[in-house]
């Protein structure tokens, strides 16, 4: 739901001459917010002090203030569904700032003002995770990339979060120091706690990434909702992380998780390693006992990563370097890795 | 909170030193994961612990990003992990029987640790209590109308 990606700033919207700036609590608003591809929230970015953040205006619950002329009854129905939701979401922000690993956009602050719900995270400006740049990583810069991912969505499992809404869109992919990158997961709307989850009609996330057991959860099916639904759709995305493509489904599915629901799994690329493979068809499994953790994929990538370099050292060392310094232009370095490379 | 392992002294989340001087974590310049002050080597990208001298504090919105737009500003090495990012705190907070004012929801998303209720949730327990308050009251009053009855029925029998 986030679109906070400000990469390509022409498509940012530009304050109307008229526009003045106000204040939401602590913050000032120098621009309109905009729902811009976004769902249930309006956003922009606001400052306090010499700082900018990215802050967003919740459009439901709205709180019913003094001028809505309302029975007490009903007023009182109002103010306890917005406390509710408060607290559950309270709930949730705060223990994802405890799950804090370094790149989670955790919520800075979370409050009302007026009649609206608003949450306050830290000004990112890094791009969505674009498979077209990622498949020109050499393999060492692959791994990175999945081991910072699984690492974040193992603290989070491990304080039972359940992000829920995993997709090339909430994974933001930065430059760092040295020309290397890594990920920074964002918008955790859509989270809940594995023993609270949501009512099966307010499930939320991405169909395309949905886990099988979350489609029979919100049909009324037996199932139980926990970080393992993360590992399915990560599996997913390491897929295409690892081969830029989507696993393969026969043409009588819209979606990979109704082809695993029909026994049905979809097909890895043929030409991934057989230990990639093998993690990524564990990852996909249609039961989630028999789904690896997340812990348990980031340990195996931590293990694929050592014979990796076990390999290398082996090998004669490459002709050409494939990471270039971060001052080299962000087309440069290993972004222009051959094919050859990528394994 | 965190434990300092040096003194062991708990410390908030929003401060990465001990009072003590011995530092929590670290912030890996490579890829930007927050590794404990014991681990020597990032278990993500293998880059090591940068030397004390070099440690600089954590800045969240640094540079950086595909398309260059930041790629002038000199990439920081990151050091002395931030730990939670401190929170705003605003307002007072809201009961659910009280006029309703405005500002009034404010919760410090990192602030409060967890299991610790926020402000919105001790006006909750205060609303709660007053209604049960509210409740009893009724019930005593029920109680005291019934009682009059039985003892008006008895003198007309009488």
């Amino acid at each position: 739901m986030d679109k906070r990606l400000t990469v390509d700033h022409s498509h940012e919207e530009k304050p109307p001459a008229e526009f003045q700036p106000y204040d939401i609590g602590e913050y000032t608003l120098k621009a309109p917010l905009t729902s811009n591809k976004s769902g249930f929230s309006k956003w922009g970015f606001c400052w306090k002090g010499d700082t900018e953040f990215f802050i967003k205006e919740f459009l439901s619950p709205v709180y019913p203030d003094d001028s809505v002329e309302l029975s007490a009854a009903m007023r009182e129905k109002r103010i306890d569904e917005c406390v509710r939701w408060f607290d559950s979401k309270s709930r949730i922000y705060n223990t994802i700032v405890q799950a804090q690993t370094g790149n989670l956009v955790v919520p800075i602050s979370f409050f009302k003002y007026e009649s609206r719900f608003y949450l306050v995270t830290q000004k990112v400006s890094e791009s969505a995770m674009d498979f077209a740049v990622l498949n020109r990583f050499d393999m060492a810069h692959k791994l990175i990339v999945m081991k910072v991912l699984a690492n974040s969505f193992a603290r989070l499992a491990e304080r039972n979060i359940v992000h829920a809404d995993v997709k090339p869109d909430n994974l933001l992919i930065k430059q760092t120091n040295g020309g290397f990158f890594t990920m920074k997961i964002i918008d955790f709307d859509a989270s809940y706690l594995a023993d609270q989850p949501p009512e099966p009609d307010e499930v939320q996330g991405d169909t395309v990434y949905y886990a099988p057991e979350t489609l029979l959860y919100i049909i009324g099916e037996p199932a139980h909702l926990s970080p393992k639904v993360d590992v399915f759709a990560m599996g997913i995305i390491f897929h295409q992380v690892l081969t830029g493509k989507m696993p393969v489904i026969k043409d009588e599915y819209d979606y990979i998780y109704e082809a695993v629901l029909s026994d049905d799994p979809p097909v890895l690329e043929p030409s991934l390693p057989p230990d990639y493979k093998r993690l990524l068809e564990n990852m996909l499994q249609k039961d989630p006992k028999n789904r690896l953790s997340m812990q348990q994929v980031f340990d195996e990538l931590v293990r694929l990563d050592t014979l990796r370099q076990a390999a290398e050292k082996a090998a004669p060392p490459p002709a050409v370097p494939p990471v270039q310094p971060a001052a080299a232009p962000a087309q440069a370095g290993f972004l222009n890795a051959t094919d050859d490379d990528l394994w | 909170m965190w434990i300092c392992s040096k003194c062991k002294r708990g410390n908030s989340d929003t401060v990465s030193v001990c009072s003590c001087g011995a530092q929590h974590m670290w912030v890996c310049a490579t890829c930007e994961t927050l590794n404990p002050y014991t681990v020597g080597i990032c278990p993500i990208c293998g880059a090591r612990k940068p030397a004390p001298q070099e440690q600089q504090s954590w800045n969240p919105n640094m540079a950086g990003s595909m398309t260059g737009t930041q790629q002038a500003a000199p990439a920081p090495q990151v050091q002395a992990a931030p730990a939670p990012v401190p929170v705003s705190q605003s307002a007072a907070p809201v009961s659910r029987t009280a006029a309703p004012t405005p500002q009034a929801m404010t919760t410090a998303a990192t602030a409060a640790p967890a299991g610790s209720s926020s402000e919105l949730s001790e006006e909750s327990e205060a609303a709660m209590r007053k209604r049960k308050r509210l409740r009893m009251g009724l019930i005593i009053a029920n109680v005291a109308l019934l009682a009059a009855n039985v003892i008006g029925i008895i003198i007309v029998m009488r």
